[in-house]
């Protein structure tokens, strides 16, 4: 069994801060002159490996470990997703002093969104991976490791080589969402996108089974300055099924910001 | 059963073409050119008069024979001929091209047709491959892949970027939006297991291109279990037969005219192209390595890729209508798209099958 904490320890250096009494962890990587900072909340059980190591090699990256995911202790304080935004949106103060681009995926997407409302200040540039908080797809949790890779994947076939996650982390990570959400839509989140001030990229897989295909047109009309990319043929996880095309999209992002769209490679085939 | 009518817009005297392709621009004699597409739009106009519902448009390139590389450019000057017919793109080939410019054309289409145009997803023959360098290895993936974003671009109401494998668009927002919403008809031209696949699964009708009734019959066979897997059931508008036809007064009659054909010759119908150039295309459609050297110590002779089965339908009407009536008991065919413009057959000669076909084939075949 692999833990997603153990998982994390790889990509840097270990530390933690203290916040509402939660004792969060988080990893620092980068290289020695980074050009600015990304923030990084994962989502449930899977990590965002290939692209924490994309963005490495310009940035200083650090990895938050949601209070109650990952390795962290059971969270049965927090309230609400904006609390539970609140207190990472602390946590976060405390490493980074000054301004950062914010990905969050999946349910980190959504601690992402209310982080960005409640810290507006602070996030220059937000990246939404597969959010779920607006129009997810009604149902109960899925109840066998087969009915959650057909939710997740495009190619359900993909799911074995992710089989290798504790259970019992995800069983830890599912009750926290489902109590924190419900697995409803967040009406307050999508009243208040068009508060959000910094550059916005949101992505889905073409394939996307846990979200409604009408999301993405609602944060694009909502948000100010947003873009919304689709990866072809990948499902929710999309890191694992497209994984070159979303740190290419999210790497532009990152840099270029809504400027990504200018074209800049070359068509010269012998000069 | 409805007819369509394939507006080929053959070259006047492509008898005279070499049975190879591409054809040479040289043959290319600009009067005759003019000519030829005026003919070939009369064509389509009359067979609109006489009862055919759709007319349709393929792409096709290097060659007069059917005479159509920019499809839409043709489809939007018959469009404004033909005032009722349904005007059926089958239609481009999306390996070859970009697909949001097809998605563009498509709604242009759609609107300058007022909601008369049905759109059609293929491949092409592996000739085609060659017309803008297009790896044969990559054909399949490109098409589906292209599907994808086509109806992507077609429905989604904001402007988007796309993430493909083949395909990476980073501002997208098709203007016009097709009149037909959410979609207009769609239909997949293929044989091939995946692409029947993505067809059921999308809700697509199905398409089939010169192949013999029993080899539909198993390819729609197959289609229509997977419509059915996916909770759906195509209607009759939604699986196209299309076939060449040689229509005559009475069988004899078409018979003679075959026997004339044969004993002028090679046909020059067909797409044959250079040995080594055919097999190539052929692995690397299969994916399997090529090694140019046996090729060249093989000898082979006289390969084709792709070539022109023969005519699918052939003798007077009463027989015609029989084996149009197989396609639909067999195949479940609803429109047959019809390829009159044989390469011996001229235009005034194309122009009295249609009228033959309108009044003693069409009658008939409505009925199914």
């Amino acid at each position: 069994m692999t833990q997603a904490g153990q998982r994390l320890t790889a990509a840097g250096k270990e530390d933690h801060v203290e916040v509402d009494g939660f004792r969060i962890r988080y990893w620092t990587s980068g290289p020695p002159r980074p050009v600015g900072a990304v923030v990084m909340l994962e989502g449930m059980t899977w990590g965002l490996s290939k692209l924490r190591d994309a963005l490495v090699q310009k940035y200083q990256v650090i990895a938050l470990e949601l209070p109650g995911f990952g390795a962290s202790p059971a969270n049965t304080r927090s309230q609400s997703v904006p609390e539970l935004a609140n207190t990472v949106a602390q946590a976060t103060a405390q490493v980074v002093p000054e301004h950062y681009t914010l990905i969050g995926t999946s349910f980190g997407a959504n601690v992402a969104l209310w982080q960005t409302l409640q810290a507006p200040d602070t996030v220059e540039a937000l990246v939404l991976i597969a959010p779920t908080a607006i129009l997810p797809v009604a149902g109960p949790m899925a109840s066998t490791p087969e009915e959650t890779a057909r939710r997740l994947f495009a190619h359900p076939e993909k799911a074995r080589g992710l089989a290798s996650v504790d259970p019992a982390i995800v069983a830890k990570e599912q009750a926290l969402v489902q109590r924190l959400t419900g697995g409803m839509h967040d009406a307050e989140a999508e009243r208040r996108l068009g508060e959000i001030p910094c550059a916005t990229l949101v992505l889905f897989g073409s394939e996307e089974k846990m979200v409604a295909p009408e999301a993405a047109r609602i944060y694009r009309e909502r948000i100010p300055n947003s873009n919304i990319a689709f990866v072809y043929d990948a499902g929710h996880l999309i890191e694992a099924e497209r994984p070159e095309a979303l740190v290419n999209a999210v790497s532009d992002y990152v840099e270029l910001r809504e400027t990504f769209i200018v074209g800049r490679q070359t068509g010269i085939i012998n000069p | 059963m409805k007819a369509s009518y394939l507006g080929a817009m053959g070259y006047a005297q492509r008898y005279n073409f070499p049975t190879t392709w591409p054809i040479p621009p040289i043959y290319h004699d600009p009067e005759t050119s003019v000519r030829s597409y005026q003919e070939g739009i009369e064509e389509c106009e009359f067979a609109e008069e006489m009862g055919f519902e759709w007319v349709s448009f393929s792409e096709h390139h290097y060659s007069g024979r059917i005479a159509t590389g920019t499809p839409a450019v043709m489809a939007a000057a018959v469009a404004e001929r033909c005032k009722k017919a349904k005007i059926a793109m089958l239609g481009h080939l999306l390996t070859l091209n970009n697909p949001v410019r097809v998605a563009e054309e498509l709604g242009l289409l759609d609107n300058l047709t007022n909601g008369r145009l049905v759109i059609g997803f293929l491949r092409g023959t592996p000739n085609e491959d060659q017309t803008y360098s297009v790896n044969p290895s990559e054909g399949r993936e490109r098409l589906l892949e292209g599907m994808d974003l086509i109806i992507k671009a077609l429905t989604e109401p904001q402007p988007f970027s796309w993430e493909g494998r083949y395909y990476q668009f980073r501002t997208v927002a098709v203007w016009p939006r097709p009149v037909q919403q959410p979609l207009p008809p769609m239909v997949v031209a293929t044989r091939s297991d995946d692409m029947l696949h993505y067809a059921a699964e999308h809700k697509l009708g199905l398409a089939v291109s010169f192949v013999p009734v029993d080899q539909m019959a198993r390819v729609a066979e197959k289609y229509y279990a997977w419509c059915d897997e996916a909770g759906w059931q195509p209607t009759p508008d939604q699986i196209v037969y299309r076939g060449s036809i040689y229509l005559a007064e009475t069988d004899k009659q078409a018979e003679a005219w075959l026997e004339g054909v044969k004993r002028a010759g090679p046909v020059p119908g067909g797409i044959a192209m250079q040995p080594a150039v055919s097999r190539a295309i052929q692995a690397a459609r299969a994916g399997e390595a090529f090694d140019l050297r046996n090729i060249l110590a093989g000898g082979v002779q006289g390969d084709v890729a792709g070539a022109a089965r023969g005519l699918s339908f052939m003798g007077g009407p009463d027989t015609v209508v029989k084996q149009m009536k197989a396609f639909h008991d067999q195949c479940g065919a609803g429109v047959v798209d019809l390829f009159f413009q044989q390469p011996q057959v001229n235009h005034r000669e194309v122009m009295q099958e249609i009228k033959l076909f309108g009044r003693e084939v069409l009658p008939h075949i409505k009925e199914f």
